[in-house]
């Protein structure tokens, strides 16, 4: 099956290269260059995947996405510029699927595009996209986290930690596989005061950590994640 | 204000000598007129007689006495006049003092005020200085996606293209990735200086990242590596990728300044609950008047022609800066061995320790 995608950008150059970046990969590309084109072809077209620029003249990116939003749940992946944090959660808010920052490069947006694409089409799904577990959320390919639709922001070890401990929801990790999938195998005996992660883990996870509700230490054996609906009550 | 009460001050003084030089004539010509009349009537208008005793007691009373009246004022207003210009000196110092305080305060006034112009005049330069990094920053970021996109979409298709054609692109794909990674550079500092770069910071392995920049930065050289670092490290506290960029930075230049084969030492330890992170070369050394300089803004080193040195300046004020930003430090000494031709120098981060678990539920 041939993907189309709709890609909308002022910039023609990056329309015309991308374009044909994306479609050697095999996708349909449809281009505009401002934002009243990029919604009309949306409308027109109905393709399976938009990117969308942020600064464009006339509408918007941020108008684009919401008038994309009145009608369709396509997935949307926002091309941003830098370092500009509050547009990154804005586009989240705004219920864009991904973001890349330029300068990016053509075959990591691809690969991002193959990941959004794959968890917007649910008879793709076996391939793991998101951990849902109570009201924590976490998306693999963008490496982000939420609780209660609040985004958290973990430093790499600490999403690596909780992913670890996520994936084995229920079971008890012990301090050793948590040592192997935040590091690597080859630092199993260089990483000690694994309790110190966790610790500081918790301070950003849990809404209280002096009574977690999440991540339970097993004495002797390791750490537990349990969603907040399994626990026994009281 | 001070002028005026001064000049008032003034005229008294002056008033009351006149009045005492006055009193020195008039008293001794009042006190010889009542003596001449006294003794005229006593001894010669009663007696009738005009002898020895009107003459004598007219020479001892109407003109010796007044006499010595007259004396003791004139010492007197000696004394008063000598007292006056020392009074005066006194004044007079004291007024120029004034007015050389209000001089004084009056320049240093002025100074403050052009300080204050020179300091907002720098402010306004600095901010303009960013904000024209973060413009061409921003202005290079598309011409940069679409030149990297270029060069990625040319090079899909590898085994289609002459050699030599292959190595222009391959070459022209490097620069443009070099250039890529210093314009980043330059708009995280621009945000960094703009107090808006955002550090995620957290408890961090260190180990794991020296040997992870270590393999990324010197993966292509030959030189002899030696570890000192500890096993069961605590976390150090930082931002992670920021740490590791700072690392990569350190690592960059000492393979960049020193002789190909030369060793490199890494050492990990703790001093005082905080984390050193050193890298000791065994390369030319940096001389004392120059420790300071190679952290400033687009400080390049000039020896280039002896040791290939390609790079924009940015990384050591760059490494400081992300250093400081994490609550760190960066420092650096050199000589550190005792060979005059290869000294060689050590840069040390320091970052403070994760804080300790307290009681884990």
């Amino acid at each position: 099956m041939t993907f189309e995608l709709l890609l909308i950008d002022d910039d023609e150059g990056l329309t015309e290269l991308l374009g044909n970046f994306l479609s050697n990969q095999g996708y349909r590309v449809l281009a505009a260059n401002d934002g009243k084109e990029g919604v009309r072809f949306f409308f027109e077209h109905n393709p399976a995947l938009v990117l969308l620029d942020v600064t464009m003249p006339q509408r918007d990116g941020w108008g684009v996405l919401e008038r994309i939003r009145e009608m369709s749940e396509v997935p949307v992946i926002m091309l941003t510029a830098r370092g500009e944090e509050e547009n990154i959660l804005r586009g989240f808010d705004l219920g864009a699927d991904d973001y890349v920052v330029k300068p990016f490069s053509f075959a990591q947006l691809a690969a991002r595009i193959g990941a959004v694409l794959n968890r917007a089409d649910s008879s793709l799904a076996n391939l793991e996209t998101q951990l849902i577990q109570g009201d924590i959320k976490i998306d693999i390919p963008s490496k982000r986290v939420w609780r209660d639709n609040k985004l958290i922001h973990l430093t790499p070890t600490e999403y690596k930690l909780l992913v670890a401990l996520v994936r084995k929801t229920g079971e008890i990790v012990t301090l050793e596989e948590l040592v192997k999938e935040a590091w690597g195998e080859k630092y199993k005996d260089e990483i000690g005061y694994v309790r110190r992660y966790v610790w500081h883990l918790r301070k950003k996870i849990e809404p209280d950590p002096e009574t977690p509700r999440y991540i339970h230490n097993e004495r002797g054996f390791g750490y537990r994640f349990l969603p907040p609906e399994v626990q026994s009550p009281g | 204000m001070n002028g005026i009460s001064n000049l008032k001050r003034d005229s008294v003084p002056t008033n009351y000598l006149r009045r005492v030089n006055s009193i020195r004539f008039v008293l001794p010509v009042l006190l010889f007129t009542v003596v001449v009349v006294y003794e005229t009537q006593e001894h010669w208008i009663k007696t009738g007689r005009f002898g020895f005793e009107l003459v004598s007691e007219i020479i001892f009373f109407g003109i010796l006495g007044p006499l010595a009246v007259f004396v003791a004022f004139s010492y007197v207003l000696d004394l008063l006049k000598t007292l006056e210009t020392a009074r005066q000196e006194a004044e007079n110092l004291n007024h120029n003092l004034e007015f050389l305080v209000e001089e004084r305060t009056t320049a240093l006034e002025t100074k403050n005020l052009e300080l204050a112009k020179a300091i907002t005049e720098l402010h306004q330069l600095d901010k303009m200085k960013s904000d024209f990094v973060s413009l061409v920053s921003h202005e290079l970021r598309a011409p940069l996606t679409n030149l990297n996109g270029a060069l990625e979409l040319a090079l899909q298709n590898l085994d289609q293209i002459p050699e030599q054609t292959q190595r222009i692109l391959t070459l022209m794909s490097q620069e443009s990735s070099r250039l890529t990674l210093f314009v980043r550079n330059l708009l995280d500092m621009s945000q960094l200086e703009a107090g808006k770069l955002t550090l995620n910071v957290g408890p961090v392995a260190v180990l794991p990242l020296l040997t992870r920049a270590v393999e990324t930065v010197l993966s292509n050289t030959t030189r002899p590596i030696k570890w000192e670092t500890p096993s069961d490290l605590p976390p150090a506290w930082a931002d992670e990728i920021y740490l590791e960029e700072v690392i990569r930075n350190l690592l960059t230049n000492a393979d960049k300044y020193t002789p190909p084969r030369s060793a490199l030492n890494l050492a990990v330890s703790i001093n005082a609950e905080v984390m050193e992170i050193s890298i000791t070369d065994y390369g030319p050394g940096i001389p004392l008047d120059l420790q300071e300089k190679v952290f400033n803004q687009f400080y390049r080193q000039e020896n280039g022609d002896k040791i290939s040195s390609r790079g924009w300046g940015l990384g050591l004020f760059f490494a400081r800066a992300l250093t400081e930003a994490q609550s760190g430090q960066l420092a650096l000494m050199s000589p550190v061995h005792e060979s005059s031709q290869f000294p060689g120098t050590r840069f040390t981060i320091s970052m403070p320790l994760a804080e300790k678990e307290t009681d884990d539920v």
